[in-house]
């Protein structure tokens, strides 16, 4: 549970809706809260207006610094924000130093969502920007290592279908992708054109990897479960020329 | 002293007079008082021509009948000053509660994620304005024709869907069916071209034609854009065995990026045999229309059109009613042809027919983050995305609903067209503002009487790679400023706890899925970096 949060309830409100100059007027009129808090907010302030300034990059570092010190979620989020700012917002970014800080997060406080979102941007970096590990097949495997340390069935999800993507992307063979892939349908819940996608995607590599069965039943789910998509056509066609039809035998 | 007197009273008795006026005109007619009973919202949007401001207004009357409590004003905003207007008002706080906008308007891509609201939540419940229908329990989104793919597929957050469309949009030609008749003439064996070859055969008889007749009859209305529209989907529904090559991931259809990675890492190129063929097709195409028509606009086009100039036009069906309302001849509405495999220039790679009609939606609005009454908005909005608005609307407007199960008008029958042809994108002209440039300005190349196809690809393959690279660049610049700030986003979310929880996991897959696409083209940028 966020700690006193609800101090500063408004102010969250406004940043998630990206309503800084409302969030920064809530914070002055807002009664004291925990200075951590209060802390966090400043750093969230100039993070949410970019361009950063290397003098607002180094502010939002040093704040992040001091409340990693701590124990608690809050230090873990820190963390978390430590790495973002040399991944993402440094005009230059240093993917080797936030990869360590990913690793740090993930040692100290294993639990904490945010060391789990962090593995996932730590397994993103692993397959596409990291020196180390060249080999394509080398940085798949180790991207699936990260795996172990996430609970979150969404997170999960979420790095199994990066490397899913990174696998196809890369040339692998397509049993390569196609577990992960599987792996990221069966905990479901991905939102729009993402979910149709990777029905559409299993379907098709699972055909081109001569797993007939599989590939029509996909596609066969696809038909069903998304009846307004505008590739439905694209979709029965590949059905007639595997000589399947549109439905599974028996379906009403 | 008695004249003072009686110009005061004279005075005193306009004054009154004026008084008692006003007072019966703010009882009787209702303006100027506030009426606490009645909320009133407005919805903005810029298509001003002939149609949709006619549609929605039929919308909003049968509105007012079944929600007297909410007023709703059309506001028309021409779409020259439209960008202008929307950023004025949205910073200045007075944007309307529904408004209409697009990803494609430029300089407007932090426009959603600052001033819109999401509506995914209510989009997977039944809309309550389909009781009584046969959409009465399909989730809102499943309500339009392409289920939102195309809001779905520029929304300003993966997995969040902002805005309800209401018509549908297609490309088709126009035709002067009078002058089509006095072409063919009697001849019982004519029937309008299906294929590509039988479009030839009629140019050659247009061409007859207007010897005949002694003046200038094109076969196509020519203008930059028009041509730019044609042009890329006959390129798509020529290419189709490229397309399929390039889909590299399994999604049976590729996005723009597909196109520039796939060039980047050498899948295609202008240097193909099977693109030079189409090309050439493109060619043909342009000498069926009048010379410098790279520099003429819309207007100029439809001004051909009407003018009897030009046997067809080839625009989007936005501009059915204007053309049907306005020609003096009857205008009638057509598919464009397309090649098939006996096709003499580009049957020998043809493995289907292109959709048409990709059914994708638009006119798309969005609720006003800001706006003091949300929820009649959102009820508004529902009414408006109804299957009896949508009926309203089309009957009113000319436009192709977005809503499923509304009867077509027979006249825009073959506006609509059925999806019997693959969908598959495209992206050979353009898949940015400097590959459309690179492209767009060589044309002439192509296009003109001293040009050709070898000409053409000889100009822009030394141009494209780099064209391509920089619009990639530019793609890669715009993913990592809109991820940037959703840090913060994120983390104020979750600090409001479990009430937010949820929007929290879908923003930070939406993340991640922005981020992973970034890498992607960093790598790709990177592996294809011209050498020193």
């Amino acid at each position: 549970m966020p700690v006193r949060a609800a101090d500063l309830a408004e102010v969250w409100a406004d940043i998630a809706d990206t309503r800084i100059v409302e969030a920064q007027a809530a914070f002055k009129a807002a009664a004291p809260a925990d200075p951590r808090e209060r802390a966090l907010a400043g750093a969230l302030f100039v993070l949410a207006r970019p361009p950063l300034t290397e003098a607002g990059i180094a502010t939002v570092a040093t704040t992040c610094t001091e409340l990693a010190r701590g124990d608690d979620e809050l230090a873990a989020l820190a963390l978390y924000l430590s790495a973002r700012v040399v991944q993402v917002h440094r005009l230059s970014p240093d993917y080797p130093q936030a990869a360590s800080l990913y690793r740090e997060l993930a040692r100290r406080h294993p639990q904490s969502h945010w060391a789990q979102l962090g593995l996932v941007k730590l397994g993103l970096l692993t397959l596409h920007a990291l020196p180390e590990p060249a080999d394509a097949a080398a940085r798949v495997a180790a991207a699936g290592t990260l795996l172990t340390g996430i609970t979150e069935p969404a997170l999960q999800r979420d790095l199994h279908l990066q490397i899913g993507a990174a696998a196809v992307l890369s040339g692998l063979p397509v049993d390569t992708a196609l577990p992960h892939l599987i792996a990221a349908d069966m905990v479901g819940g991905l939102l729009g054109l993402v979910g149709e996608d990777l029905v559409i995607q299993i379907g098709e590599l699972s055909l081109r990897a001569g797993h007939r069965e599989q590939g029509i039943a996909y596609l066969q789910r696809f038909l069903r479960d998304f009846p307004t998509n505008t590739r439905r056509y694209n979709i029965e066609q590949r059905l007639a020329e595997v000589g399947a039809s549109r439905a599974p035998e028996g379906a009403p | 002293m008695k004249l003072p007197f009686t110009r005061g009273w004279i005075a005193l008795l306009v004054l009154a007079v004026a008084y008692l006026g006003s007072a019966w005109w703010l009882f009787t007619r209702g303006g100027g008082t506030p009426d606490r009973a009645v909320t009133k919202i407005r919805i903005a949007h810029w298509q001003i021509e002939y149609g949709p401001p006619d549609g929605l207004a039929a919308v909003i009357r049968r509105y007012r009948e079944l929600r007297p409590d909410i007023e709703v004003e059309q506001v028309l905003v021409p779409g020259r000053i439209y960008r202008q207007w929307l950023r004025t008002n949205l910073v200045g706080g007075t944007g309307a509660d529904l408004i209409e906008y697009g990803s494609f308007l430029p300089g407007m891509r932090d426009v959603p994620t600052r001033y819109f609201e999401p509506i995914t939540a209510l989009m997977n419940e039944p809309n309550p304005y389909n009781r009584g229908t046969p959409l009465e329990h399909v989730p809102w989104r499943n309500t339009f024709h392409d289920g939102l793919f195309t809001e779905q597929l520029d929304t300003p957050e993966i997995g969040q869907l902002y805005s309800v469309t209401l018509c549908q949009v297609n490309m088709r030609l126009f035709c002067n069916e009078q002058m089509l008749r006095e072409i063919t003439g009697d001849d019982p064996a004519f029937k309008f071209p299906v294929t590509l070859e039988e479009f030839r055969r009629l140019a050659v008889r247009t061409q007859a034609y207007a010897r005949r007749q002694g003046r200038t009859v094109y076969m196509l209305a020519g203008a930059k854009l028009n041509a730019e529209w044609l042009f890329e989907f006959m390129l798509t529904a020529m290419l189709m065995n490229v397309n399929v090559e390039l889909d590299r991931d399994g999604q049976l259809m590729n996005y723009l990026r597909d196109y520039q990675i796939g060039y980047l890492r050498n899948r295609w190129s202008y240097r193909r045999p099977d693109v030079q063929a189409a090309l050439g097709v493109i060619r043909e195409l342009a000498a069926m229309m009048r010379p410098g028509f790279v520099q003429l606009e819309r207007d100029d086009a439809v001004r051909e059109f009407m003018t009897g100039q030009a046997l067809f036009v080839a625009t989007g069906t936005w501009d059915a009613t204007s053309l049907i309302r306005l020609a003096p001849f009857p205008v009638g509405i057509h598919r464009f042809p397309q090649p098939d495999a006996a096709d003499p220039a580009v049957g020998s790679f043809h493995i289907g027919r292109a959709a048409d009609s990709t059914r994708g939606t638009s006119m798309a609005f969005y609720l006003n983050n800001a706006g003091p009454h949300k929820e009649a908005a959102i009820d508004f909005m529902r009414f408006m995305s109804s299957q009896e608005a949508g009926q309203l609307f089309m009957d009113h407007s000319g436009w192709i609903s977005a809503i499923r199960g509304t009867r077509l008008p027979p006249v825009l029958a073959p506006a609509k067209g059925d999806p019997d042809g693959y969908s598959m994108g495209g992206g050979y002209m353009k898949s940015g503002a400097d590959t459309a440039r690179v492209f767009t300005q060589s044309l002439y190349r192509l296009a003109g009487p001293q040009g050709g196809v070898a000409q053409f690809v000889a100009t822009i393959e030394p141009e494209m790679p780099g064209a391509i690279r920089a619009d990639l660049q530019f793609e890669s610049r715009s993913l990592l400023e809109a991820l940037r700030p959703q840090d913060s986003g994120l983390v104020a979310r979750r600090r409001l706890g479990p009430a937010e929880a949820g929007r929290a996991e879908a923003l930070a897959t939406s993340q991640t899925l922005a981020e992973s696409q970034l890498y992607e083209d960093l790598a790709v940028l990177a592996e294809s970096s011209p050498r020193p």
